[in-house]
């Protein structure tokens, strides 16, 4: 079998291969030093998109005059010809609406018998009260141990399980991305629903219907979002220190996957501290001495590998606040006790 | 529940993030994808709602780039001189992440069209059979596509950062 093709491995990672072929291009993975450092290269090249992608997500909202905008609707049409709305008809309308206005004012300056008014009371309250269901709640939100409230990474529990596929880093970007909108777009969804069904009910004045603003809710939910995002900006931090990994005994391992040191340091240097999607070079594996890169995968896992790219390398994710981490190399995945040490002097 | 309830509630989320993505203004996102959902109701009968949803929507901004390309350039004037006159920003982004999210802009913008599309699609979950659906690509040819996006995207922004610290770096040499 020829190298495998980036489109090819990128496929594996995503799930996308049809099972044989999977287990085609996972074996050669596992048997070919060039076509594991490949897997994991891409495998950082797709967390490092979705986390650039998932930084579209602060995007401030309703600073485009709503009346300039277009829709693909209604599109440089004026207010008032969406309206069609015409001087007759608005001279018209003026003219109702002081007879209208009149009448009322006439008629409430006479005091109505309290059975009028007790009436008018009761028909008000008993108007069907719409109350938005609640949003859907796909979301979970972890109880991560990290300084700041976690943001567009709020859903980082898919921990790979032993025996798993390698696969699913992107859905678990995927996921990720999708919790922020669980909070953001909840109540303008609902909003929006309804402007929709009013749209389709009633298609000649849709472009009426269209104009109503949630300007003000949005950008309320978008800074929202951004505030919490803020806090958890520079979560990698939270993972500098020294390690301690050993077999873990909880699924009956006694050994360690092959290539893990016993003991290793996350450091990053100063220049990089900024780095996005973080990147870090150079931290040190004290048992063995192997090369490090480790890159923040969201504000509660970090991605550590071990190994130069010329030899097998083993990929290790640590999630803040579990004792556990899961080693990965070609498609095979074990689970391993981490724990902090102290750092040597 | 009615089609359009369900269909809101399941798709209304991702397809206003992609659109926001793909946009950077949510609320012309949730616009358009009003329009998208209206349309929906309208056809009836859809088979792949998921890849039809964000077919639609993605074919609707395309329409307007190519009918508006003037005309979104004065909006984009607008914009900026609306964000400069904006008072009502109780909490507003950290500079830091203003700067990364217009770096992820530019970086994103200097993908190709099909590229961006399908980068932004499988972000929100599609498969790869919905995005070749949606794009009128070969389900084989999206993998690669991906691969190219991907790897495109991460070299713009690293290529933007370091432009931004090397700047950084002459301004503060400037300075002392």
């Amino acid at each position: 079998m020829q190298h495998l093709e980036e489109g090819t491995i990128h496929a594996w990672l995503d799930g996308a291969l049809p099972p044989l072929e999977a287990e085609q291009v996972a074996a050669h993975a596992a048997d070919c030093a060039a076509c594991a450092a490949a897997v994991a290269e891409a495998r950082g090249i797709i967390a490092g998109s979705a986390r650039i992608v998932s930084a579209l997500d602060d995007v401030p909202a309703g600073v485009i005059p709503r009346g300039e905008r277009g829709t693909a609707a209604a599109v440089g049409t004026p207010v008032w010809r969406r309206l069609r709305l015409t001087p007759g008809r608005a001279a018209l309308a003026a003219t109702l609406l002081l007879a209208v206005s009149a009448t009322l004012t006439l008629r409430s300056s006479e005091s109505p018998p309290p059975m009028q008014k007790d009436r008018a009371v009761g028909v008000a309250a008993s108007q069907p009260v719409q109350t938005p269901p609640p949003a859907p709640s796909r979301v979970t939100l972890d109880s991560v141990k990290l300084p700041g409230p976690p943001a567009r990474v709020a859903n980082v529990s898919a921990q790979r399980q032993p025996g798993a596929s390698n696969a699913p880093h992107a859905q678990v970007l995927a996921e990720r991305s999708r919790a922020v909108d669980a909070v953001a777009t909840g109540d303008s969804g609902l909003r929006d629903l309804q402007k929709v069904r009013a749209l389709a009910q009633e298609p000649t004045a849709g472009a009426t219907a269209a104009a109503a603003p949630p300007a003000a809710a949005s950008m309320k939910a978008s800074n929202m979002v951004a505030a919490r995002a803020s806090a958890a900006r520079d979560s990698a931090s939270a993972f500098e220190g020294c390690y301690r990994l050993s077999a873990d005994s909880s699924v009956g391992s006694t050994e360690m996957p092959r290539g893990l040191p016993a003991r290793f340091t996350l450091s990053r240097p100063a220049a990089e501290l900024r780095a996005v999607p973080p990147r870090f070079a150079g931290a040190r594996a004290d048992s063995s001495g192997s090369p490090i890169v480790w890159q923040q995968l969201s504000a509660t896992q970090v991605n550590v590998t071990f190994g130069s790219a010329n030899a097998r390398q083993v990929s290790l994710t640590l999630t803040a606040g579990s004792p556990v981490g899961v080693a990965s190399s070609g498609d095979r995945t074990a689970t391993v006790r981490v724990v902090r040490a102290p750092c040597p002097p | 529940m009615t089609d359009l309830d369900r269909l809101f509630r399941e798709y209304h989320q991702p397809l206003v993030r992609y659109l926001t993505r793909r946009l950077g203004d949510r609320d012309w996102a949730e616009e358009v994808a009003q329009e998208t959902f209206l349309r929906a109701v309208r056809q009836g009968a859809i088979v792949s709602e998921r890849s039809w949803l964000f077919a639609v929507a993605t074919n609707l901004i395309r329409d307007e780039a190519r009918r508006d390309a003037r005309r979104r350039k004065h909006l984009e004037l607008l914009r900026e001189e609306a964000r400069a006159e904006e008072v009502v920003e109780p909490e507003p982004l950290t500079i830091e992440r203003a700067q990364e999210a217009a770096m992820a802009r530019r970086a994103i913008e200097t993908l190709t069209e099909r590229d961006r599309e399908a980068l932004l699609m499988k972000e929100e979950g599609l498969d790869y059979n919905e995005i070749a659906a949606a794009l009128e690509l070969s389900v084989a040819s999206v993998g690669t596509t991906l691969a190219r996006a991907r790897r495109r995207l991460v070299e713009a922004y690293e290529s933007l950062q370091e432009g931004a610290a090397q700047k950084e770096g002459r301004g503060s040499h400037a300075a002392s």
